[in-house]
């Protein structure tokens, strides 16, 4: 936990502010209390001689006579070229100044009653117009307020970000094309956004809206009602001073959001200054005729933007009301009545805002550099032991000295130390999987011809060939209890097959409907879980004791070339696909860790190194990239091959040897202690495909689209 | 120095900023060349502003505009050439006839053009059609008043016409359509360049805020602001109806528009131009036309002006002959002449009032009052207000619209990642020193990259929008302005005056007349009213007051 760094975000808006934070455990990003147990916080300060208030107790004092010219509201709106406000006592403040006060304390807020600890990082939220001199004030302002990282984000940008980021992790689909709908206390906003891909949007047009309009409006239009009701009834109005009845007002907008739910009301007040008692009645449909023509205008906006946007060819998919004024049931109905699009009312919309700035905030600041969101686990992972994997101090030390690049060339008169002894005769087309058991008796492989074959691995006896995939099959494993074959096929079927017997124990079949190919496997280290990557761009999880398939992780955007389990506690899980990366993943949390793009190469095998320490893959037809999980960071990598890179692996145990099996037909092995490359085989007259070590380390095979596989041994 | 004229300086200053920058930074962008469109820009800043006039074809353009210009174009001579773009432009002294109107041809010459050839574009026939096709725009110059701060545009309108001609031929209609779309484009292109745009629609069928509504939708197509555009109900004279219900049509579709149109105005240009030959010779039309609806008999007044034909029918009822009714409609629209009847029926021939009234209906007193405020007087600030915004779009389009840029960030990226990989792993595997030299190399590689463009563009619009946020400010003072004038009766006197003087109305400079300690007690009191006022509109006008005191103290250095 101590290992994150607390962020909040922050929704800072013209007549109330929000503040949310992103909780690791629940995957959901929640709104923060503040001191006074309220999501929403005014966004006024109150400067007493020797206090400041801020939020519902600076506007409490607005009610005192004595103290309301020490109160400061809406500075938002003038931040540029700004103007100052002057106090009692000659003192002179500046909305900035009020900006960093509010900011002050929601971010002392939220240390004192949530995190318990600092909070430098925030994500506070801008109108999606504000010019670059309006977002340098807020940046000031959140800076003055203790705040020593801090990004901003559009409005409406956060409000679809929180929307689809909780509604896709719920399971529901949403659109590439969202119209934002934000009514608040002070102004309508519209935003069209377009996904980028994952949960990022951009302005897909200019931002829209109204200035005046929103909730305040319609308080003030209940009021206003009250007033004329006040008159009927008590032959007075609701203020005698000839100013506005301030108490009466916030009490309209409590009214307001009773008749959301209550068709009709019967309230009471006490009218200053003789506290006389004024009974009324309220009904939702007088309320809705009050605010008809606000209500309206926000429509007919509405309108025009999607028209705007149907000019465009923005095909918009969702649209969704935010903001706290939205709840007013007129509105979506009017919404539903007038527009061809359905009005989705969020039960989060009043702290929407808050919520996408806390998720943009866990995002930037918990996350690798590409972006996404990241586990606890991250960090305590980086604690591990460490490794160093061109050798120790010294070794290096020497190298230096002798000032000679290794791993760039390849040492090629040096023999290699595994020989050719074995060639496995008999699939009848392309081999794509090989699999050696845990206890070095047997080799499995899997061929484009439907079947799998089981051979001695010491002699390479075929003992066994296994018949029922309807499809070439991609990927074999074997459990660590070296009796169970997995093997996975074009024809989406998992079958579980005793290794000695040859007997199909179990098929998997996914969802009804699925038949995306299997691509590759991993069995994790305890032989409970199996991983498999797919066509269908998902990593799918199936319980090996149950056969239940668990919930899938979903981020790739093409097939899933490759997957891999971290050694020893199985909690992380690579995989890297046709989409250019490789992504680690928390497999506690569900969350992905942290994605490594390409530059443009498919990834078609990511290996753990057997301490764990590190993560290597095969870029493209080039470089075998490395990256220290410890450190994170990315380590020299082996460049300058040729072939697209079929398969990588370690030699087991010591991790010191990496091989490489390629489409030029050759497997490479490195000296990964010394850097040095000490060996090419050749032998296949086809691509490589797959290639596994025993587990000792002493043998090496491989399966290629020679339809051979090929056993190698250390001389 | 004038803030206007400060504003024109630090805005031009930007601009060949801007451009020289841009043109130093990136040589060879191609798109329209912005460093190009910047300084040309520049050049544009100190032209006076341009009023587009926009409505359908046949909404009455030609006479609102004649209206609009005391008739100084009628004098010239022409009125009616609606095949073409006219600009209207001042000119010092009195022209010679031959030289008020200049015509310019597609092809890029220009010359002065006589009457004859005006008559020759009011055709509606393919040699008009043929004519017009030439021509790029024409120009007239005019002795007026207005035209002094302003450049009023008019537009050929929206909206192909439907043909009434009978004997179409073939070439005609392709003659027609080519220019009628050519001239949609360029009213479209000139709605949304011009600094102030008059969107004018005729008269609308039942008469419906609703049918104004839509008209004006269809019009401006959401792409107006209130800011710098104000909605003309033109033709109110075709239906008594219109006319009597005007000034709450026009209220209703003001309110609706209220982000679109600054204002909405109601006006007859028919009833405007029949004021002038009734007035003329003291009179002596409206007197005779007085004179006789006075002889009607009470209740014979409906019947008779119920249609022109009621008008002419023989009626034993009638004080005045056949000939006398003709010449007293002269060539007045019936809808007009009826009205200017009924008005004097209802103003029981009282001339003085008769003539108030018209004028009111004509509406173009109020409208002048209208332009002169929302435009005429905002002329500078329009301007450089549309200027600085198309300087903003230049420069944020290449944000979006250069990805070949992106290459300069990229390789940016990867020397600062050669950079960091160096310093993280760079010394090991090779000796110390080489180390040292690859990083001393990527540093000075890296030192040579050029500015990425989305930096580069970030910066120089920061520049503009420095600018805008003045003319905002500026802005939102005028505009609380027209609100304190408007709503009058919602301020005491004094109130008024204290508005006036804070807000701009005797210019800006107000620093210098006003003292630290009254500027404090004004913002409290300001803010008092701006807090717990029952009148909304009270309280808007005050929290810019509010702000005004703050930003006066800040400049007397309170504090």
């Amino acid at each position: 936990m101590s290992s994150v760094t607390p962020v909040i975000g922050i929704d800072f808006g013209t007549s109330n502010s929000k503040m949310a934070w992103y909780n690791p455990l629940t995957q959901q990003a929640a709104p923060l209390k503040n001191a006074e147990g309220d999501d929403v916080t005014p966004s006024a300060v109150y400067f007493g001689e020797h206090e400041t208030l801020v939020g519902q107790p600076a506007i409490d004092m607005l009610e005192d006579e004595q103290a309301w010219d020490r109160v400061i509201l809406s500075v938002k709106r003038s931040m540029v070229d700004a103007p100052v406000y002057n106090l009692p006592d000659n003192r002179v403040v500046s909305p900035l100044e009020v900006a960093a006060e509010i900011l002050r304390k929601l971010r002392h807020d939220a240390e004192e009653f949530h995190f318990q600890e600092e909070i430098k990082h925030t994500v506070v939220t801008c109108p999606a117009n504000f010019d670059g001199l309006e977002r340098d004030e807020i940046q000031k302002a959140a800076q003055m307020a203790g705040f020593s990282e801090v990004e901003l984000l559009p409005e409406p940008v956060a409000a679809a970000l929180a929307y689809t980021h909780t509604r896709e992790q719920e399971g529901f689909q949403v659109g590439n094309y969202v119209l934002i709908y934000d009514l608040g206390g002070g102004t309508f906003d519209l935003a069209i956004l377009v996904r980028e891909g994952g949960v990022q949007f951009r302005l897909g047009l200019e931002p829209d809206g109204i200035k005046r309009c929103g909730g305040d409006d319609f308080d003030e239009a209940l009021y206003n009602y009250c007033d004329k009701l006040a008159q009927e009834k008590l032959g007075r109005p609701i203020s005698l001073t000839g100013m506005r009845d301030l108490h009466f007002l916030y009490e309209c907008r409590k009214r307001k959001e009773i008749l959301t739910g209550h068709k009709h009301r019967t309230f009471s007040s006490y009218l200053a200054p003789d506290s006389r008692q004024f009974k009324y009645e309220l009904d939702q449909t007088t309320f809705e005729n009050l605010i008809h023509n606000q209500v309206k205008k926000t429509v007919e906006k509405t309108k025009a933007v999607l028209e705007q946007a149907h000019a465009l060819s923005f095909k918009i998919d969702t649209f969704v009301l935010v903001g706290g004024s939205a709840q007013v049931p007129l509105v979506k109905r009017m919404l539903d009545e007038n527009l061809p699009l359905k009005a989705i009312m969020w039960p989060y919309r009043e702290v929407a805002v808050a919520l996408g700035a806390a998720y943009h905030a866990y995002n930037k600041w918990n996350a690798g550099p590409s972006g996404k969101f990241q586990s606890t686990e991250y960090s305590k992972f980086r604690d591990m032991a460490e490794i160093v994997w061109r050798g120790s101090p010294a070794a290096v030390e020497t190298e230096r000295e002798e000032n000679k690049p290794k791993i760039e060339t390849p040492d090629q008169s040096k023999p290699g130390d595994f020989t050719l002894v074995n060639t496995l005769n008999g699939h009848a087309n392309i081999v794509w999987c090989v699999a050696v058991s845990p206890d070095g008796q047997t080799l499995a492989s899997g061929s484009e011809d439907g079947t799998i074959r089981v051979w001695n691995l010491d002699t390479g006896r075929m003992l066994r060939k296994l018949d029922g995939h309807a499809g070439g099959v991609y990927t074999v494993a074997i459990c660590p209890d070296s009796q169970t074959l997995l093997s996975g096929s074009a024809d989406g079927n998992i079958r579980m097959w005793n290794l000695l017997s040859g007997a199909l124990l179990h098929v998997f079949t996914g969802p009804s409907g699925w038949t995306a190919n299997v691509t590759s496997f991993a069995v994790s280290p305890d032989g409970r879980l199996l991983a498999s990557g797919s066509r269908d761009k998902t990593i799918k999880f199936w319980n090996l004791t149950t056969g239940m398939m668990l919930r899938p992780l979903v981020g790739h955007t093409d097939t899933v070339w490759s997957v891999a389990f971290s050694p020893h506690d199985g909690q992380l899980l690579a995989s890297s696909g046709a989409d250019h990366t490789v992504r680690l993943w928390n497999l506690r949390t569900g969350m992905l860790i942290r994605s490594f793009s390409t530059q443009t190469a498919s990834v078609h095998s990511v290996v753990f190194s057997p301490n764990g320490q590190l993560l290597v893959y095969g870029e493209g037809d080039q470089n075998i990239q490395f990256w220290n999980l410890r450190t994170g960071a990315q380590l020299r990598p082996i460049t300058g091959l040729s072939g697209m890179i079929n398969s990588v692996i370690f030699s087991p145990a010591d991790g010191k040897f990496l091989a490489c099996g390629s489409s030029d037909r050759v497997i490479r092995l490195w000296n990964l202690r010394e850097g040095v490359q000490i060996g090419t085989f050749s032998g296949h007259t086809g691509s490589v495909q797959k290639i596994a070590f025993s587990p000792d380390g002493q043998t090496l095979v491989s399966g290629s689209a020679d339809a051979t596989v090929k056993i190698w041994r250390r001389t | 120095m004038d803030f206007m004229d400060k504003i024109e300086q630090d805005l031009k200053k930007a601009l060949n900023e801007a451009a020289m920058q841009l043109h130093e930074a990136r040589p060879n962008l191609l798109l329209g060349d912005p460093a190009a469109q910047l300084k040309k820009i520049a050049t544009q800043v100190s032209q006076s502003c341009i009023v587009a006039v926009v409505g359908q074809v046949k909404v009455g353009k030609s006479s609102f505009i004649n209206a609009l210009l005391h008739d100084d174009l009628a004098k010239v001579g022409t009125t009616e050439t609606t095949a073409t773009i006219n600009y209207f432009r001042y000119s010092e002294g009195d022209l010679a006839p031959d030289s008020t109107v200049c015509c310019f041809f597609r092809d890029g010459h220009s010359s002065y053009v006589d009457r004859a050839f005006l008559n020759g574009l009011q055709g509606n026939d393919i040699e008009t059609l043929r004519r017009s096709q030439e021509i790029d725009h024409l120009e007239y110059y005019l002795r007026n008043h207005d035209l002094e701060r302003i450049m009023l545009v008019d537009t050929p309108g929206t909206n192909a016409a439907v043909d009434e001609h009978q004997n179409v031929v073939a070439e005609f209609m392709r003659l027609e359509k080519q220019l009628r779309d050519r001239h949609d484009e360029e009213t479209k292109e000139l709605a949304d360049t011009a600094d102030a745009v008059i969107y004018l629609i005729g008269a609308v069928a039942g008469s419906t805020d609703q049918k104004f509504l839509e008209e004006f939708h269809e019009l401006t197509k959401g792409r107006s602001e209130a800011f710098n555009a104000v909605g003309v109900m033109s033709k109110i004279d075709l239906h008594s109806e219109t006319i009597e219900r005007r000034v709450e049509l026009s209220a209703k579709i003001a309110n609706q528009l209220q982000e679109n149109l600054n204002t909405v105005v109601p006006v007859s240009a028919g009833i405007y131009r029949a004021l002038d030959s009734l007035l003329a010779n003291n009179r002596a039309r409206l007197k005779r036309l007085v004179e006789t609806l006075e002889g009607i008999a009470s209740g014979k007044f409906d019947k008779f002006f119920f249609s022109p034909n009621h008008y002419l029918r023989t009626d034993p009822d009638w004080p005045a002959s056949l000939e006398l009714r003709k010449e007293l409609r002269g060539n007045l629209e019936w809808s007009v002449f009826a009205t200017i009847a009924r008005v004097a029926v209802e103003h029981s021939f009282d001339l003085d009032a008769i003539e108030k009234q018209l004028r009111a209906i004509a509406g173009f007193d109020q409208l002048r009052d209208v332009l002169e405020l929302h435009i005429f007087q905002r002329s500078r600030i329009l301007r450089y207000y549309s200027k600085v915004n198309l300087a903003r779009q230049v420069l944020n389009k290449l944000r979006f619209l250069l990805p070949s840029d992106k290459h300069d960030s990229e390789g940016r990226d990867k020397l600062e990642r050669y950079l960091k990989f160096i310093q993280q792993t760079g010394d090991v595997g090779c000796n110390a020193t080489t180390a040292h030299e690859l990083e001393a190399l990527v540093k000075k590689s890296l030192a040579l990259q050029v500015e990425p463009l989305d930096s580069i563009v970030e910066r120089l619009v920061r520049e503009f929008d420095v600018i805008f946020h003045k003319l905002e400010q500026y802005n939102e003072d005028f505009g609380a302005l027209q609100v304190v004038i408007k709503h009058a009766s919602l301020f005491l006197p004094t109130e008024i005056d204290e508005l006036k003087e804070i807000l701009g109305w005797y210019g800006l400079e107000v620093e210098n007349r006003l003292s630290l300690d009254y500027v404090r007690e004004r913002q409290r009191q300001w803010r008092r009213i701006s807090l717990y006022d029952t009148n909304s509109i009270r309280r808007d006008v005050a929290n810019q007051v509010v702000e005004r005191y703050g930003r006066i103290q800040k400049k007397l250095g309170g504090n």
